[in-house]
């Protein structure tokens, strides 16, 4: 590099003003970005690992195939890469206390259902007051005992809707024996667990049976290798089929929140390219001066351009760092905002381990590059117009 | 060859934006600024004294008529040699100092030198040596604000002799200061001529100064006389 570039370009970066000013706004608009964009990946996965491990498995096979798969099972294990595989009998019912009623799923599964993965998503609050009646216990979320009302021990009548519409709506008495919290309402308000084989009881349609699946965490790629290897495609689905409108919530709010991002990083570019415009209109008098003793148009540009193109990076790698650091420790931040009573935060689940979407990241600080380099060097383009005599013009 | 040789030169300029009146300032102009030689232009105000130097440094380009610097025509570079020719060949010393504000005195000295591409190392001994020459060793580090009139027209001299040019050109170097940094300057630009065999091409009201150089050119009426 030129080395009057290099001073020049210095001495515009540590003169404050300006500049300073362009690497502050950047940091300030991008750490942010990266910050929600670490929010909304983080919370996703969160969700999405709730409704997997709770709600549906990675993968569910129709329980038509029960006998057949399960043998399969143990066989192929190793090989497909599978952690569980657990029978599971789900129906729906209206849950009713002395106060209220609830719409909830209930679902039969047998005590090994809660395996350590599923463990790690799920506390539960059991009851240690052996019963001495013959009414069977059921787990109830935080949420639904909430909404009617309920404690440990306390009884509810459940209506079962029966899978066939030939039967009749029939009521029976359970107990709560377990309240359970996963972190995330939305979910727990719709979920209960009971005895797989009480289940199979209330829900005897065989089509109210599957085999949910879980993928060993690391493998979680080779989902389509397991859904291949059953040779059952059509009678096998996945947690975003059953949840169809979650799903595609997250994908056109993943892809929303993309270009909204993408957006305000244009916005920003061009910023740089107005304050590279600024800055030559600021110095037109030192770059008539630097043409006056000999130097070409194309050192000036080079000049100006060093000096905001570097700026735009060091704010860019600042607001990276900010985000990254507020990103990394959402989870305690949340927490301190939503024991500061915010109700909105209900909504969200809170307790996600934060993954950091390195390539959304690359993407925004790619466009931010590109399209800064672009627009500073289209904006430097009017320091061709001027030129020495310039300075006599305007003396 | 000599440094700077105007040919012919005729400048006009137009009246209005639209172009539709001109006015002649420089009518057929030639002029060899001899090498080793001052160079002197005397004439009244607004009789395109300037003009014939900035049109002589290349910083402007004649109506009509070609400059040539060391045998080389002017506008037949483009802006990368033409900018080279005069960052090696020429040094500028006008009446506003025309200094950086952001740079201290030994930069604004060693800027021309940086521009040809010598590193700091390399230009920074005669930047200083220059700056000790003409009384400026305890301002080095000074910016252009902390300095004094006479201090930043000194600047100015150091900076136009950095690249060791062949030849000067004074537009009323003298013009902003006071008597006693006048006739330094004076005396300072005269020995350079004298001393190091450079060539001077002033411009000036002073008359005392001008019949000072080797030669002296009167600009009347459009052209130029020569009165010594």
């Amino acid at each position: 590099m030129n080395p009057f570039v290099r001073l020049w370009s210095l001495k515009r970066i540590t003169r404050r003003g300006r500049l300073t000013s362009c690497l502050i706004l950047i940091a300030l608009v991008l750490a942010p970005l990266i910050c929600a964009l670490i929010f909304s990946d983080s919370m996703m996965e969160g969700i999405t690992s709730k409704y997997i491990y709770l709600s549906d498995g990675h993968v569910q096979i129709n329980g038509e195939h029960l006998t057949s798969i399960s043998s399969m099972i143990g066989e192929e294990n190793e090989k497909l890469m599978i952690y569980s595989a657990d029978e599971v009998t789900s129906g729906y019912a209206l849950m009713y206390s002395a106060t209220n009623t609830s719409s909830v799923m209930i679902k039969g599964v047998s005590d090994s259902y809660f395996n350590e993965l599923r463990m790690q998503q799920i506390t539960f609050e059991r009851n240690t007051t052996p019963s001495t009646s013959s009414i069977k216990g059921i787990a109830i979320s935080r949420a639904t005992a909430k909404k009617l009302e309920v404690e440990l021990g306390d009884r509810v009548a459940l209506m079962i809707v029966p899978d066939d519409v030939n039967k009749v709506l029939r009521p029976v008495l359970v107990r709560i024996d377990a309240i359970f919290y996963s972190g995330y309402d939305q979910l727990d308000e719709l979920l209960s667990f009971i005895d797989i084989d009480y289940a199979k009881e209330l829900y005897s349609d065989i089509s109210s049976t599957t085999i949910e699946i879980l993928v060993k965490p690391d493998y979680m790629e080779r989902i389509n290798d397991v859904i291949y290897a059953f040779g059952l495609e059509h009678d096998i689905s996945r947690w975003s089929d059953h949840n169809v409108s979650v799903y595609e919530n997250f994908v056109t709010s993943r892809q929303m929140i993309m270009i909204i991002l993408m957006l305000v990083v244009v916005v920003a570019a061009f910023y740089t390219a107005s304050v590279a415009q600024q800055m030559v209109q600021d110095d037109i008098q030192d770059i008539a001066i630097v043409k006056l003793i000999g130097s070409s148009n194309a050192l000036v540009r080079k000049s100006a351009f060093i000096s905001v193109y570097t700026v735009t990076l060091a704010g860019m790698i600042l607001g990276i760092g900010l985000g990254l650091l507020i990103g990394c420790n959402l989870g305690p931040i949340l927490t301190w905002l939503s024991s500061l009573g915010f109700q909105s935060l209900t909504f969200y689940l809170l307790d996600f381990s934060i993954t950091i979407p390195w390539l959304s990241i690359a993407i925004i600080c790619a466009m931010l590059m590109v399209i800064s380099f672009i627009s500073i060097r289209i904006s430097l383009i009017r320091t061709k117009v001027i030129t020495p005599m310039r300075l006599f013009t305007s003396l | 060859m000599h440094p700077i040789e105007l040919i012919s030169i005729t400048k006009r300029f137009k009246t209005s934006e639209k172009g539709e009146g001109e006015i002649t300032i420089l009518n057929n102009i030639d002029l060899q600024v001899l090498s080793g030689q001052s160079t002197a232009i005397i004439g009244k105000s607004g009789s395109g004294k300037s003009t014939l130097l900035h049109i002589a440094g290349g910083l402007d380009s004649p109506s009509e008529g070609k400059v040539l610097c060391k045998g080389t025509d002017f506008s037949s570079l483009d802006d990368k040699h033409r900018s080279a020719l005069r960052n090696l060949h020429i040094g500028f010393i006008f009446q506003a100092n025309l200094l950086l504000e952001d740079f201290t005195a030994l930069e604004n000295v060693m800027a021309p030198a940086l521009i040809s591409g010598k590193k700091e190392s390399e230009c920074k001994d005669r930047a200083v040596q220059l700056l000790k020459k003409l009384g400026l060793e305890d301002r080095m580090s000074h910016v252009p604000g902390k300095l004094s009139g006479g201090e930043k027209q000194r600047v100015a001299i150091c900076r136009a002799l950095m690249n060791e040019p062949e030849v000067i050109l004074a537009d009323e170097p003298t013009g902003a200061l006071d008597e006693e940094n006048a006739a330094e300057v004076e005396e300072l630009l005269l020995n350079l001529v004298k001393e190091e065999g450079r060539s001077l091409l002033l411009v000036t009201h002073n008359q005392d100064f001008a019949y000072k150089c080797d030669n002296v050119y009167l600009l009347k009426n459009h052209g130029l006389t020569k009165e010594k």
